[in-house]
């Protein structure tokens, strides 16, 4: 296959998911995602569907991606298609997005500038490249395998970081930040800016009292 | 007229092995007679150096952004490229919601898009895809949406208005550290004085 049988899809478009959901059930060999953020309610199950039919699925998805509060759907069906043999790790870094948009699916690879999850199918502005090139496919397959965590990496039931910055699933549900400490900071809204303007306030007033207290006195 | 021959073969970048912003500069610096952008956020002053230069040279030069630094929206228009940044105050509610494309058109014979948005970190921190192609399907289609997009009303001209450096910089966290530090002394020499007094 050569590029001039590549396609693009733009959205909004009422029909993306469709097209997404064909491609995820006609894999027949194996699926590998690197996803900054993807709606898992949505595609886990199909995904799901393709582990019972032998496909090999692989995840890596940014941490932005993790719930904010434990025993979301998103979390149960990660979990599930851990148990069902897949690999779904996290990337966390504070400093770096694992931003990707890319999924190969056999000889297929999308690449995106959309995330797998809403408002990107219906409410923004997106390109969805398909391509079945051989040298793009190729070089996709070869990234993959480099920035792919081992399998012990991946599996290890303990928070060590891949070289990569990876993490099974269900590690990385344990040690992200506690959603009611994310609430919090939250409603605190404490901001070095808002800290600052409001000591600068705090201490404007003492000065206000001292000038007072002189004249005063 | 469009040269209907396969065009350049297509390859895809990732961060991780490419340079990416290496990448961008280098398509963007092979344009000759237009480059058509369209892209979620443009804020990298290497582009924009890339695109001045070009816009300079006599190169076509059109930018639709979501989000455009102002300082880049004005040296570029100053360069004769012509700007437009999405308003979704033109958009009926319920309708689209955020201009996130990625997408650069060089002479009608060169496509990139992927993940990568024309902002510093993007470029050269997170981890990114970009495609390069010059697939004339992918062409075809991509002038084809460019061209809608364009021409959509909630896209306004932008990129000449004076620069906000000032309220930036009055708005800005050195200011205030700084009020916060005179406010202090003050604070402290109408102690020492107090007590002086007293």
């Amino acid at each position: 296959m050569n590029a001039e049988t590549d396609e693009v899809h733009w959205s909004p478009s009422t029909t993306l998911v469709d097209l997404l959901h064909e491609l995820i059930d006609a894999a027949t060999h194996s699926i590998d995602l690197a996803m900054f953020r993807i709606d898992l309610e949505v595609f886990g199950p199909p995904l799901v569907q393709a582990l019972e039919r032998g496909v090999r699925v692989r995840c890596l998805i940014d941490q932005r991606s993790i719930p904010d509060v434990n025993g979301e759907p998103a979390a149960s069906v990660a979990e599930l298609l851990s148990d069902r043999g897949a690999t779904v790790c996290v990337h966390r870094s504070r400093e770096r997005l694992f931003h990707h948009k890319v999924v190969l699916v056999d000889d297929r690879l999308l690449t995106s500038s959309g995330n797998w999850c809403e408002p990107h199918f219906t409410a923004t502005i997106d390109h969805w490249l398909l391509s079945a090139d051989d040298e793009l496919v190729g070089a996709t397959r070869r990234w993959f395998e480099q920035i792919h965590p081992t399998d012990a990496t991946a599996r290890a039931g303990r928070p060590v970081r891949s070289p990569r910055g990876f993490l099974p699933w269900s590690v990385a549900l344990e040690h992200r930040t506690p959603s009611a400490t994310r609430q919090r900071r939250r409603l605190a809204g404490l901001s070095r800016r808002r800290l600052l303007a409001a000591a600068l306030a705090l201490s404007a007033v003492a000065n206000l009292t001292a000038i007072v207290s002189r004249v005063a006195w | 007229m469009r040269d209907k021959q396969p065009g350049r073969p297509p390859v895809i970048h990732f961060s991780e092995t490419s340079d990416l912003e290496k990448v961008v500069l280098d398509v963007l610096s092979s344009a000759r007679t237009r480059i058509c952008i369209s892209h979620s956020m443009v804020r990298s002053r290497a582009v924009c150096a890339a695109l001045t230069r070009a816009s300079a040279a006599g190169v076509s030069v059109t930018v639709l952004a979501g989000q455009i630094d102002e300082e880049v929206a004005r040296r570029l228009t100053g360069a004769g490229a012509v700007c437009r940044v999405f308003d979704p105050s033109h958009v009926a509610a319920g309708a689209v919601r955020k201009f996130h494309d990625k997408l650069i058109i060089v002479d009608d014979t060169v496509a990139a898009l992927g993940s990568v948005n024309l902002f510093q970190r993007s470029l050269t921190t997170d981890g990114e895809t970009l495609v390069v192609t010059g697939s004339r399907r992918v062409l075809d289609s991509a002038a084809a949406h460019w061209e809608e997009l364009a021409a959509w009303d909630a896209m306004r001209l932008t990129g000449h208005q004076r620069p906000t450096a000032l309220r930036r910089l009055l708005l800005g966290e050195r200011v205030l550290l700084a009020a916060l530090a005179v406010s202090l002394l003050l604070n402290t020499a109408f102690l020492a004085g107090l007590t002086a007094v007293g």
